[in-house]
């Protein structure tokens, strides 16, 4: 045909999104790059700052404890959302009256705003005026009452758990079509030869769904690297700075009160670095699946 | 069996109630005052008075938040759909003798969605106000949409281009054999042949720039001006005094969202499974 053969008009449709693309996202990149070798604060000029942003990335203490609260979040998810996924992936995946009610209540938070979620939760773990507490409190159980949040230590673990909260109904969807995949004679096949429901379930369901759960493991990592609504909502990374994730300590750096824009560029540069190699590690890792 | 389906109820059960938990104890709140809150935080509200909620409407601006919420997440979603469904046009057809072409675009934006949003908030701060003389600058509600349209490249690429490679070929090639012009084509012909992906992406789109909050926080400085999720994180301090209104503000925001997720559940659930499988 012609008209498929001529390449401006090939350009021309790729045009509005090459522009997007680039004004949105390719510059910025670059130009991220490039801040991390300056001086770039709000009402001063901007000046050539040579490797000082590094320097000062080493010597700031602050960093290391976020990227250890990030590790805590995202390893936390990955121990909560995987088994709890794989268990309500196997319960919705039976056919039961009210089956799809349940489903649309455990998919409800992942569609909302997460600040507003968060919002919510503000008062089930807040340490004074939280239900948790309180809760405990008043069933005699007051010594297992804890600073959840805005404390010393606790405030990254409770972000696991409201994130695994929020995200556990796309997890378990994605395992409801990985199980629709399986074929159902493996299961007669393995009922005819003798065996139980947990030996079905451990020899045959978790190998067959070893696919689908990589791709939850890269989601869990991806975003888990990636959490800040929640902390922000909760503590916006104090006291003191001890419950900054690496993405709040970017935005704190960059938009609070130092709105330093060159040393967050140097931090953000962390994150993008872990993202990137991990994206680029599952798209290898997808196209050799397509490829079998 | 019995007792199996014992324990499978019991189970349901049980994660529905830690799924809603969070939903019905906001309710339970809405209802409570200050005192009450902060001096019995498991105690049950006094009286149920639906009056408060009319009163935090009339205090707090819902109506602006809705209405700025609404247009920016309209104009994403029209501009999204309109530039992702040319180029991903362009990548899945028009590329007979430039294949490698075709598919060095496709990953390019794929590639997008490794690009983390806080790696890139000071350029795209400095890019909105470059655009300030448009009127589509920083603390506006215009200067929004265009990067959240920008950052439904990776997935309205993803989806289309899959969409449109399982239109079989001779459908084109018949309709412009019979001189239908290539435009035409495209939006009486190929548009109703991918409805389902045109409709999963017609949400995700609304439905991303409506909860997005990162960007907005950043381009947004005016209360007038600010989105739903933007105004919300704000609701902590505007209402300080009254940690009821800030629940009885999140569930009148949340009420629309859920019966536009009741009526929309079977393409919202379907569709984020398609892509979280294939993305």
């Amino acid at each position: 045909m012609h008209i498929f053969c001529k390449r401006w008009i090939k350009l021309l449709f790729l045009l509005p999104t090459l522009v997007f693309f680039c004004v949105y996202t390719l510059y910025p990149v670059a130009s991220t790059f490039r801040t991390t070798f300056q001086y770039a604060r709000i009402n001063t000029p901007v000046h050539y700052a040579g490797l000082d942003n590094f320097k000062k990335l080493f010597a700031d203490e602050r960093v290391p404890i976020a990227l250890k609260n990030t590790a805590i979040v995202t390893l936390g998810e990955l121990i909560l959302i995987l088994p709890l996924s794989f268990l309500l992936g196997l319960l919705l995946n039976v056919k039961f009256w009210g089956n799809g009610l349940v489903k649309l209540i455990t998919f409800i938070p992942y569609i909302l705003s997460g600040i507003i979620t968060t919002l919510i939760w503000f008062f089930v773990v807040d340490p004074g005026l939280g239900v948790l507490n309180g809760f405990l409190k008043s069933i005699k159980l007051g010594s297992l009452a804890r600073v959840w949040i805005g404390g010393e230590y606790l405030t990254p673990y409770t972000v696991a758990v409201i994130d695994t909260w929020k995200t556990i109904g796309f997890y378990s969807v994605l395992i409801m079509a990985g199980l629709k995949m399986i074929p159902k004679e493996y299961y007669e096949a393995a009922t005819i030869d003798g065996a139980s429901q947990p030996q079905k379930t451990w020899y045959l369901t978790i190998p067959l769904l070893r696919e689908t759960l990589k791709i939850c493991v890269v989601y869990v990592v991806i975003y888990g690297i990636q959490t800040f609504q929640t902390i922000v909502v909760l503590t916006a990374g104090g006291p003191n700075y001890k419950s900054h994730v690496i993405a709040t300590y970017i935005y704190i750096v960059q938009w609070g009160y130092e709105r330093n824009f060159g040393y967050g560029s140097v931090v953000a540069l962390i994150m993008f670095i872990a993202i990137m190699g991990l994206s680029i590690g599952f798209l290898s890792l997808t196209r050799r699946r397509v490829e079998n | 069996m019995k007792v199996s389906r014992v324990f499978l109820y019991l189970g349901v059960l049980l994660i529905s109630a830690i799924m809603l938990f969070p939903f019905l104890w906001g309710v339970v709140l809405s209802f409570k005052d200050n005192f009450g809150i902060f001096n019995s935080p498991t105690s049950f509200p006094v009286k149920w008075d639906f009056m408060k909620y009319v009163d935090t409407f009339k205090k707090s601006h819902i109506t602006t938040l809705f209405k700025n919420s609404l247009i920016v997440a309209t104009v994403t979603t029209i501009g999204a759909l309109f530039i992702n469904f040319l180029s991903s046009f362009a990548i899945a057809r028009l590329h007979h003798r430039h294949e490698a072409m075709g598919d060095f675009f496709y990953y390019m934006f794929l590639m997008a969605t490794a690009v983390p949003i806080f790696a890139i908030l000071y350029p795209i701060y400095q890019v909105t106000m470059a655009l300030r003389p448009l009127g589509m600058g920083v603390d506006s509600i215009m200067g929004l949409p265009w990067p959240y349209i920008a950052g439904s490249i990776p997935f309205g690429t993803l989806v289309f281009v899959g969409g449109l490679k399982s239109i079989p070929l001779e459908m084109e090639e018949a309709a412009l054999l019979d001189g239908c012009s290539l435009l035409r084509m495209l939006f009486l012909i190929e548009l109703p042949l991918i409805m389902p992906v045109f409709t999963t992406l017609t949400i995700f789109n609304f439905l991303g720039a409506w909860n997005e909050f990162t960007l907005a926080s950043i381009l947004l400085n005016t209360t007038d001006h600010f989105t739903i999720p933007m105004a919300a994180s704000f609701f902590k301090e505007e209402f300080s005094m009254d940690y009821g209104a800030v629940m009885r503000a999140v569930i009148m925001i949340l009420i629309p969202q859920l019966i536009f997720f009741y009526i929309f559940q079977r393409r919202i659930i379907e569709g984020m499974t398609m892509t979280g499988l294939k993305g």
